[in-house]
């Protein structure tokens, strides 16, 4: 079972894929085991479809859940070690890493911050 | 005019008292006092969590439905009154309608009953809980209907064909051929995408816990598959009856398959089981 905390200050899509994940370490739920439908989550939750759909979404991308087409949505074979996969904590340890190496070849903390959102927005743009 | 001594016009008149009984008397009683059990049980001032509306405005809509129901059981009863003395057919027009009328007369107190249901479901939704829960288990309709009842079913419709199709080779007078086709496919479609919306469980997040709201869906479901197959046997008996020349008869099951019908739907509202000795929250 999953709660959502609709007072929180984290996004609920972000606490969708948190529960899930906790639900695949505490082995509540297993490789295979099939998951609900977008519709069925977000009508028990009373929140939108999009929210839940982009919780898939990103849990697709992280190899935690995989999409079978019309036969639903099931619990990846590998979702118990790629859910102790933190993206986010992997995030700031690169960037921490990065702006260390900046910041000793002289870079300033507003020349990073332009260069960053130009890369972004070149990166944008490229899409 | 009606002959009185016939017994199937005996039994007409008995079932539609029954079924005005039934439908305006009894039930709307039961419901009353199962709702002044609750409000009895967990009094306001015990429970106010519970209240989302005073006591006296839950007293007072109860008060109005029984009030409604029995309005209808005197004018109910004054028709079968007249149509018995006149020995005419119900409202002066025709029984088959008539009883059908009566019906739906029945039915406009439960209509203000969940009317105010839905007002409560919707004061409860605005102060549920923020925090939200939900399975990570699919929900499937088999997992709610068993396999008995989809024989029944599946049977009823075998019957209902078979019973059809001999009567499209013997047709009796009145009979609607292959239209009755047409009856049974709108009578599954509303059951099918009845249980599918309430498999789906759209708007039960005012129902605190993943197992109450499957409870409540277990009921729910339990309720739509009786009435279906009550509703498919109905007409390959009224069927079979009409074949054989006994209308009268078929008349008393119509009546009969209402006051079920009701009694089922009646089912969603009070279920004697649900109440549990109080333990004060506040």
């Amino acid at each position: 079972m999953i709660t959502i905390d609709m007072d929180s200050r984290e996004p609920m899509f972000s606490q969708l894929v948190a529960q899930i994940k906790k639900a695949i370490l505490d082995k509540t739920i297993g490789p295979g085991d099939a998951l609900p439908s977008i519709r069925q989550l977000a009508n028990d939750l009373d929140i939108n479809a999009k929210t839940v759909a982009k919780a898939y979404d990103l849990l697709e991308r992280d190899n935690v859940i995989e999409k079978k087409g019309y036969r639903g949505t099931f619990v990846h074979p590998n979702a118990y070690s790629n859910s102790q996969f933190d993206l986010e904590d992997w995030l700031d340890e690169q960037l921490a890493s990065l702006l260390a190496i900046l910041k000793t070849s002289g870079a300033t903390d507003s020349e990073i911050r332009i260069a960053f959102n130009k890369v972004m927005s070149q990166q944008i743009k490229g899409k | 005019m009606m002959n009185l001594s016939d017994p199937a016009i005996v039994w007409f008149y008995i079932a539609v008292a029954l079924q005005i009984s039934v439908t305006t008397v009894i039930i709307p009683l039961k419901i009353k006092s199962q709702f002044g059990k609750y409000l009895s049980f967990y009094t306001e001032e015990d429970h106010p969590a519970l209240y989302t509306s005073s006591s006296k405005v839950i007293d007072y809509a109860l008060r109005f439905y029984l009030l409604m129901s029995i309005s209808m059981a005197g004018a109910s009863f004054y028709f079968l009154y007249s149509s018995f003395t006149n020995k005419q057919e119900l409202f002066n027009w025709d029984n088959q309608s008539g009883i059908m009328v009566l019906f739906l007369m029945s039915l406009l107190p439960l209509f203000f009953l969940i009317f105010v249901n839905k007002r409560y479901f919707k004061l409860l939704k605005d102060h549920a809980s923020k925090k939200r829960t939900a399975s990570l288990t699919i929900r499937r309709w088999q997992d709610f209907i068993p396999k008995f009842s989809i024989a029944l079913l599946i049977l009823g419709h075998i019957l209902f064909v078979a019973v059809n199709q001999y009567f499209q080779l013997h047709p009796f007078d009145g009979f609607a051929g292959y239209v009755n086709y047409l009856g049974v496919i709108f009578l599954d479609t509303v059951n099918v995408v009845a249980i599918s919306l309430i498999i789906k469980g759209k708007n039960l997040s005012q129902v605190k816990g993943e197992d109450k709201k499957r409870i409540f869906q277990a009921r729910a479901i339990k309720i739509n598959v009786t009435i279906w197959i009550v509703a498919i046997y109905y007409l390959v008996i009224a069927l079979l009856l009409a074949g054989a020349e006994l209308r009268d008869y078929a008349l008393v099951i119509q009546s009969l398959y209402f006051v079920l019908i009701y009694v089922m739907v009646n089912k969603l509202f009070v279920s004697s089981s649900d109440i549990t000795p109080p333990h004060s929250t506040a």
